[in-house]
């Protein structure tokens, strides 16, 4: 696995367009209102780094190297478990700069900076585990094209789980109660329940994200 | 055996991939066929880059399927169209190897880059033609491989560079106990390396035979009509129609020589063997 994340970092460390976009970040940000940068930078730069590890499945597919790379002493089951990893280090790291400029630039309360950096990293790393099994099973452009595909499935969803809920509580008003009862219902537990929940809930995210994934590269004939 | 692939078939709308092959050590076996025929679409089976219908593949004594990535370390691939990314640089690729195999040569590596004049930061989507095909065979000698699978290492190349190539793969034959199996649509440049030879054709091996026979046993004729009405045919393997009347394979030379003294004949050389194979019809 070594040698394949020496591969990735050699890969995105000659992506000059990245390597621009963080520049123009860092100018951009010393420009913003200091109660507007903290979150701007969080999320932009932690979706940055997230979308790196995309790039790189995409940069195999274009050179058709990862054919190559499966004749190496590489497992593909390794291959895939790279990506996460790889994505990890990423997503981590730029979180983590992130997070520290933010506390360091915004006006607010470090620890409501800090709680907003954590629920950024969950949402963004649940994105990473929807987009790694579908970028390794469908390729660049098809995996733009479910990936656009599951969004309208998601908003479809959303809109019958709606309708389907108010014909339930027969007015929106009640449906409202419900949510915000649901909302304090998850405000009232102490946060550890709620980082024990988050970790046992991304951990069975992870194995269900990385098993698709694995099943993907194993099935793959180049 | 180093390799041994038996009755290995593959399925695809309008192509069938069936053959076996042995590699023996010591030896370079050379697998001939014109575009199309099913040589990389046999070691992509063999390197287990497709699913296979059917067969067995035993590589370095082991099943395909059972291959550790330490076995991977004793196996040098070339592909013809595929290396690492083109993003990448030789000073990259160095990094690479050297995290992925334990017995890399970087000393030996990096002064083959040298004396081919391949240049250290350039990223590969820069490179030539032939400074790809180098480097591709360069990485995959890099590691004291047992085994190279070598498809297509010479194509779109110059005689000269592909000169260079030959050799590099003479010289890693140098060693005891390493084979290497090539495969190429130039059959000349395969004459003086292979010890053997498949001749494969719609995914079917046509012939296989060891160089020395080929070159020795092996002759095309050239008859008129009137020749090959009257020829004893017994030993014509192929016959292809021509102007003048037929042109022949037969693998019995010296019956000929004797028999016919005024045919034209022509020794067994790979060109007209594969000619001969792919155009004319099994007599």
């Amino acid at each position: 696995m070594r040698g394949l994340l020496i591969k990735d970092f050699c890969i995105i460390s000659k992506n000059k367009k990245f390597l621009g976009i963080l520049l123009f970040i860092s100018l951009f940000v010393f420009m913003m209102p200091a109660d507007m940068a903290g979150s701007f930078i969080i999320s932009y730069v932690t979706i940055l780094g997230g979308t790196l590890v995309l790039s790189t499945i995409s940069t195999d597919e274009f050179d058709k190297s990862t054919m190559f790379l499966m004749t190496l002493p590489v497992q593909r089951k390794t291959y895939a478990l790279e990506k996460y990893a790889f994505s990890f280090i990423c997503s981590f790291a730029c979180w983590g700069v992130s997070t520290a400029i933010s506390c360091i630039v915004a006006d607010s309360d470090i620890i409501e900076v800090v709680k907003i950096a954590l629920i950024l990293l969950v949402v963004l790393s649940l994105f990473q585990l929807i987009m790694i099994p579908v970028q390794i099973k469908f390729g660049g452009e098809n995996g733009r094209m479910v990936l656009m595909g599951m969004v309208v499935g998601i908003l479809v969803a959303g809109f019958v789980a709606k309708k389907g809920l108010l014909a339930v509580f027969k007015s929106e008003e009640a449906l409202s109660l419900w949510i915000q009862g649901m909302i304090r219902l998850f405000d009232d537990l102490n946060t550890p329940l709620l980082i024990v929940l988050t970790i046992f809930a991304m951990a069975v995210c992870f194995v269900i994200s990385a098993g698709i994934s694995i099943r993907a590269m194993e099935k793959r004939e180049f | 055996m180093l390799l041994q692939a038996e009755n290995v078939k593959k399925q695809y709308n309008g192509f069938e991939l069936n053959c076996s092959i042995q590699v023996k050590e010591g030896c370079v076996t050379g697998i001939i066929g014109a575009n199309g025929a099913g040589k990389s679409t046999l070691f992509k089976a063999v390197l287990g880059l497709i699913k296979t219908d059917g067969g067995s593949i035993e590589i370095l004594g082991k099943n395909q399927n059972k291959l550790t990535v330490s076995d991977k370390e004793d196996i040098g691939v070339v592909l013809s169209e595929n290396t690492f990314s083109c993003m990448l640089t030789i000073k990259d690729i160095v990094k690479i190897m050297k995290a992925m195999y334990h017995r890399f040569n970087k000393e030996q590596f990096v002064r083959k880059c040298e004396q081919y004049q391949l240049p250290f930061d350039k990223q590969l989507k820069e490179f030539s033609t032939g400074m790809k095909a180098k480097l591709k065979l360069l990485v995959a000698m890099s590691y004291d491989a047992k085994l190279l699978l070598l498809d297509e290492p010479t194509v779109g190349l110059d005689s000269v560079i592909r000169n260079e190539i030959l050799d590099e793969m003479r010289e890693f034959m140098d060693k005891e106990g390493r084979a290497i199996l090539i495969s190429s649509h130039i059959s000349s440049d395969l004459e003086g390396l292979c010890d053997d030879f498949y001749f494969i054709q719609n995914g079917s091996i046509l012939l296989h035979e060891d160089t020395d026979v080929l070159l020795s046993d092996y002759a095309t004729l050239k008859v008129s009509k009137e020749q090959y009405e009257k020829m004893d045919k017994r030993y014509i393997l192929y016959c292809k129609p021509e102007n003048f009347g037929y042109q022949l394979l037969t693998k019995e030379k010296q019956f000929y020589l004797d028999n016919y003294r005024d045919i034209v004949m022509e020794n067994g050389n790979i060109d007209d063997l594969m000619l001969l194979l792919t155009k004319g019809e099994a007599v």
